[in-house]
């Protein structure tokens, strides 16, 4: 009963791994880009976990069309919350994804924005 | 030794989590609890009362138009604290690291992507213009958009794809998002009704869809549109390793 509980609700267990591989990432790798990807990860399981939430029957129809039986209409509430997820997610991870490279440019001399003069032929600053 | 710790406590919260879905209502079901008071409403009239055939873009756009507003306005709060963070990079000005490579792109990508290019914003172009009443999001275009110029960027040199975009295009698709939902949102006010409502008194019958439809359409490209805006300035200034001066 167990296994197939487990096997009905394979959605939900699969978002939870991904949170935990997610949180994995952050935790043990040195890299800060990697720990990035492990909160993009997480990211991507929360919103399959809502998404997995919205589904009604076998999930077929979305749209309304002409005799359409109410029964058969996806639940549209966690579509809409995880479209504003992703958003903020695209927000999120442009911040991080600012702050590692200016760190990145701070840290590693060379590495910052050198300025060019064409005009001089290439001298870098 | 620290791998072990994580690994074990992570295994634990595996343990819990799986736990917690095992006592989960069954995928699918639609007894569950959280199904069972505002979403048969939304179903069953979301289309006289939005107007849209796409349920969950009835949700999105006009039910839950808040909270896209709020993310709208996250994205572009995170987005001009990575232009603090970052600088702008200066159009036709910047050089990324590899437009510095003797080596010149292969012609097979060049070629491919000459190709692949118009068929996909073709296809953006499409999800947006059929999506609002159907299955698609403004949202999905904005990001094939995004996807077709970071693919121009990698292929080409930044040097040229930057010169190319215009910076006050740049400056009005960032703000669209927040800009227009703002517009439309004092346009409901200026109406006589309450702020971001879609269904403007005064309007009835097929003025009323025309009207919503209209309005909605605008708010589902400026998701779109903005998203583009603000992830191709960003990937543009974190590709951004040289500034020429002219």
């Amino acid at each position: 009963m167990t296994a197939d509980k487990l096997v009905a609700n394979i959605n939900y267990a699969v978002a939870a791994l991904l949170l935990v591989i997610g949180l994995y990432a952050v935790i043990i790798k040195g890299s800060v880009i990697k720990k990035v990807m492990g909160l993009i990860i997480m990211n991507s399981g929360t919103f399959l976990f809502l998404v997995g939430l919205g589904l009604i029957g076998s999930g077929e129809k979305r749209v309304v069309t002409p005799g359409f039986r109410a029964a058969t209409l996806i639940n549209p509430v966690p579509h809409a919350l995880v479209l504003v997820g992703i958003m903020l997610s695209t927000g999120i991870t442009i911040l991080a994804l600012s702050l590692v490279v200016r760190q990145a440019r701070r840290s590693e001399p060379g590495t910052g924005v050198t300025n060019r003069s064409e005009a001089k032929g290439g001298d870098e600053q | 030794m620290k791998r072990a710790v994580v690994i074990a406590g992570l295994a634990i919260l595996a343990g819990v989590m799986v736990y917690a879905v095992l006592q989960m209502p069954k995928l699918g079901d639609a007894g569950a609890p959280d199904k069972t008071y505002m979403v048969p409403r939304y179903i069953s009239r979301g289309l006289q009362e939005a107007g849209n055939r796409s349920i969950p873009n009835d949700v999105f756009l006009n039910y839950r138009a808040f909270d896209t507003m709020g993310g709208v306005i996250g994205l572009f709060a995170a987005f001009c604290a990575a232009m603090i963070v970052l600088g702008r990079s200066a159009p036709g000005r910047s050089q990324a690291g590899p437009d510095a490579s003797p080596v010149k792109t292969s012609v097979m990508l060049r070629t491919i992507s000459r190709v692949l290019i118009p068929l996909t914003i073709m296809f953006a172009a499409y999800v947006s213009l059929m999506g609002v009443n159907s299955l698609g999001y403004s949202l999905q275009s904005g990001t094939l958009v995004t996807g077709v110029i970071i693919l121009l960027t990698l292929v080409f040199s930044l040097l040229e794809i930057s010169r190319r975009m215009l910076p006050r295009a740049q400056v009005v698709l960032e703000s669209a998002g927040i800009g227009l939902f703002l517009l439309v949102g004092l346009l409901a006010i200026f109406f006589g009704s309450s702020f971001l409502t879609l269904s403007l008194p005064g309007f009835a019958g097929r003025g009323l869809q025309v009207e919503r439809a209209v309005l909605m359409y605008i708010l589902d490209i400026s998701i779109g549109a903005s998203l583009a805006g603000i992830v191709i300035s960003v990937i543009f200034s974190l590709m951004r390793e040289v500034e020429i001066d002219r």
